[in-house]
């Protein structure tokens, strides 16, 4: 801007109300941008982990799956592929995810019911059938646990 | 003003989104998910389960989870529809005493409303958890094929979950309003919405300011589900065929493959080949089994070719319902989550020879389309109802002839604009209201719609009376100007009909002129700006003289007097320098009454100032500061 222009500026006070106000109103907007993008930083991190984690969820029950058909074969081998699933679950644990516990009574805010089953005590989680995940800091849900639910 | 939601209530899912900042944007429930499942149940412990957790929980309590309310909502449990629906449904129904429909819910019977309203409030909930505000009002879809019973028992639930429902709108106007469709003029738009569980198309025609449904059809189970049992049908029956297996009984090994089956389909829509890759599905003679089967795109449409082409003919028909040929058609818009697959995208295409509009994720187009006629009311989305804007500024002739603006130009109409102005002179009993156009700072470069004088103003000192001038320009353009003395509540408007009606030549010239003339014009302005500042002065100072007289010395007196008289002498002249050099000096000097006056104390002034109003931030400012920046100024008279 050249220099007449700024003085002109100062020389009327309107103006330079308006050009005050338009500066702190910008200033206002760029700093709620800034915490928009900080907050952006963090949610778009936690999506894409939990994206990756609902990609993946199924290999880890397969290798789940694997470990009773093995067994017989040879003991090392189910304890090897234990180990990869444990390795799994170490894993997703450094980027904040975690198993969600199947054990005790049934909750449909962790536990997706697949099957009702009589003989075991009702509104208990009879069996585990696939893993769930969730944040460890809020409990928040990325996958469900898929169990089998007890009728009494 | 408070947000409006706008709700998509599904047969299956159900979203929400919002209008902020102008701009509709979904929001996630409280479980994070950008869709909440239509699902309501109640727990053995009579804990209640709103969405996902119904669903979740929905195998080990069918008889007291409901889904599928919308089915039932606003209809007669005699209905042929809820006839057929009722053997489908795992709960119980009944006829209620009105000839509705009721369902047991625990231990007693909830009208479909009722049920409704407990997704409703989930959602309310959530929308105000996510917004930190209250929420009390919404705007919610329906079917276009919805009769009165059905919109108002939609209405019902709304209230019943202490929504105020400002409207009731149909789905594929949402869907339109979404791509911003209703602004065009005369065409015909169908809605092609393939969700989970429904299938549904509609004419809409838009023609000034209105979109009417002219026809509507579809089918109430065809949907993205039924694409799934097909897939799940041909993977049972291939690993039946290779291994001699039926997985079809192993619940488990069903619901990987159903898991399977779903993201494989979601693939195919951006690739060609895919894997259904499930290992350790059972167990057989020889050892584990391995359900390993290629899928591919060719596959998938060869699965559910039946159903693309009972849609196609659906769609044929309700066009030619509506009294038009496919080439009638001007725009085609894709809702519902099946519409993702290029196999329906192309049969779209191939029926109306065009490309549909796409781009807004087809699960949500419905609720921001909600939440933008929500937006409409809650003013945000201007947008929407554009029909013109101001091409030139508005506004009215000040003190000095300049031209105060109360509507800058390119402004959405249609729009209010309010301002408070007071007099130029003590006792002045009336004001003159110069209604200006144009881009240009003084009065008299601007053209002049109109006048007219608002008299019988109370005798009271200049900048007392307060005079409250408010431009309203109606979505017709057409300007009304009012102007209210609060004191004595004295009106007086006129109404300009062609404020917007200049010729757009006419318009151009006048940008132009505001243009090449503005150098020019700021002087102009700026000496204009100048003259009142230094006519409050005079009038301020010379209040205080007659006020604080007998306390002022004389010698002060006749300092101030000399300053207020040289500044007189060359405040209607050309030299700004001049008249700032006399305006500090007269300032300086007034300055000694206040010192005078009241001693060592602060400087009082005889009106409150207003906001803004910050004295001495600029020395060439006088004692009327707060005057001059309260935003009154005195119109011409």
């Amino acid at each position: 801007m050249p220099e007449q222009d700024i003085q002109e500026e100062h020389s009327d006070a309107g103006d330079h109300a308006e050009l005050r106000d338009a500066l702190t109103r910008l200033t206002a907007d760029f700093e709620n941008l800034r915490k928009d993008a900080q907050r952006m930083r963090h949610d778009a991190r936690r999506f894409g982990i939990a994206e990756a984690v609902r990609a993946m969820a199924a290999a880890y029950d397969t290798l789940r799956f694997a470990e009773p058909h093995v067994s017989g074969h040879s003991p090392s081998l189910r304890e090897g592929i234990e180990k990869i699933a444990d390795q799994f679950a170490q894993g997703l644990k450094t980027l904040g995810v975690t198993r969600i516990p199947v054990e005790g009574s049934y909750d449909p805010k962790f536990h997706e019911a697949m099957e009702h089953i009589s003989g075991v005590e009702a509104h208990t989680v009879a069996e585990e059938v696939g893993t769930g995940w969730m944040w460890q800091d809020n409990g928040e849900v990325i996958v469900p646990a898929k169990v089998k639910v007890g009728a009494g | 003003m408070a947000k409006i939601l706008g709700i998509d209530l599904g047969t299956t899912n159900s979203c929400m989104a919002v209008v902020e900042r102008g701009e509709a944007h979904v929001l996630e429930n409280a479980e994070g998910a950008r869709t909440t499942p239509s699902i309501i149940a109640l727990g053995k412990s009579g804990e209640r389960f709103v969405g996902i957790t119904a669903k979740r929980q929905a195998i080990t309590n069918p008889e007291h989870t409901i889904f599928s309310a919308k089915r039932l909502i606003g209809r007669r449990f005699s209905d042929p529809e809820v006839q057929r629906d009722k053997p489908l449904l795992p709960y119980e129904i009944r006829g209620a005493s009105n000839g509705g429909v009721e369902m047991k819910f625990g231990d007693r019977w909830v009208t479909p409303q009722e049920a409704s309203a407990m997704i409703l409030g989930k959602l309310k909930a959530d929308a105000e958890a996510r917004l930190g505000e209250k929420i009390t009002e919404a705007v919610i879809t329906v079917p276009a094929y919805f009769d009165d019973s059905q919109r108002k028992a939609t209405k019902e639930a709304g209230e019943i979950a202490g929504l105020n429902v400002r409207r009731i709108i149909n789905e594929p106007t949402a869907a339109a309003l979404s791509y911003g469709l209703e602004k065009k003029k005369d065409e015909q738009i169908v809605v092609y919405d393939f969700g989970g569980g429904t299938f549904d198309v509609s004419v809409l025609e838009v023609s000034q300011d209105t979109v009417e449904v002219k026809a509507t059809g579809g089918d109430t189970h065809l949907g993205g589900d039924d694409f799934d049992q097909k897939i799940i049908a041909w993977v049972i029956e291939e690993f039946r065929r290779e291994e001699g297996i039926d997985l079809g009984t192993d619940r488990l090994a069903l619901q990987r493959i159903k898991d399977a089956a779903e993201r494989a389909k979601i693939e195919l829509s951006a690739a060609a080949d895919t894997e259904l890759n499930l290992p350790f599905i059972a167990s057989g003679a020889s050892g584990p089994k391995h359900l390993v089967i290629k899928f591919s795109r060719a596959k998938l449409e060869e699965l559910v070719h039946d159903e693309i082409l009972r849609a196609e003919e659906i769609v044929r028909n309700v066009v030619a319902d509506a009294h038009f040929t496919m080439k009638d058609i001007d725009e085609v818009v894709l809702v519902g989550g099946q519409t993702r697959m290029p196999a329906i995208q192309a049969s779209v295409r191939q029926l109306f020879g065009k490309d549909p509009h796409q781009g807004i994720n087809p699960d949500e187009v419905v609720a921001m389309g909600a939440a933008i006629q929500g937006g409409i009311f809650q003013g945000e989305v201007k947008d929407v109802l554009l029909l013109d804007v101001t091409p030139l500024a508005l506004g009215l002739e000040t003190l000095g002839g300049v031209m105060t603006m109360l509507v800058e130009k390119n402004t959405t109409v249609p729009v209010s604009r309010m301002q408070a102005f007071s007099t130029a002179a003590d006792s002045q009993p009336s004001v003159e209201i110069h209604v200006l156009q144009g881009e240009r700072p003084m009065a008299a470069d601007n053209k002049s719609l109109g006048r007219f004088i608002l008299d019988g103003i109370p005798p009271a000192p200049r900048g007392i009376p307060q005079i409250e001038v408010a431009f309203d320009i109606d979505a017709n353009g057409i300007l009304t100007v009012k102007a209210k003395d609060k004191a004595s509540g004295k009106e007086q408007s006129i109404r300009i009909e062609a404020s917007t009606g200049l010729a757009k030549e006419e318009v151009e010239r006048m940008k132009r002129d505001a243009e090449a003339h503005a150098e020019e014009d700021r002087k102009k302005r700026e000496l204009a700006d100048l003259r009142n500042q230094a006519d409050t002065l005079i009038w301020s100072t010379e209040k205080s003289m007659k006020e604080f007289g007998e306390k002022i010395a004389e010698a002060i007196k006749k300092e101030v007097e000399e300053k207020i008289q040289e500044l007189k002498r060359v405040k209607d002249g050309e030299d700004v320098a001049a008249i700032r050099r006399a305006m500090e000096a007269a300032m300086q000097a007034a300055q000694a009454i206040g010192r005078e006056a009241y001693g060592a104390t602060q400087e009082t002034p005889d009106r409150p100032a207003s906001p803004g109003g910050e004295a001495s931030h600029d020395d060439t400012r006088g004692p009327s500061d707060a005057e001059v920046d309260s935003g009154e100024e005195t119109p011409g008279s």
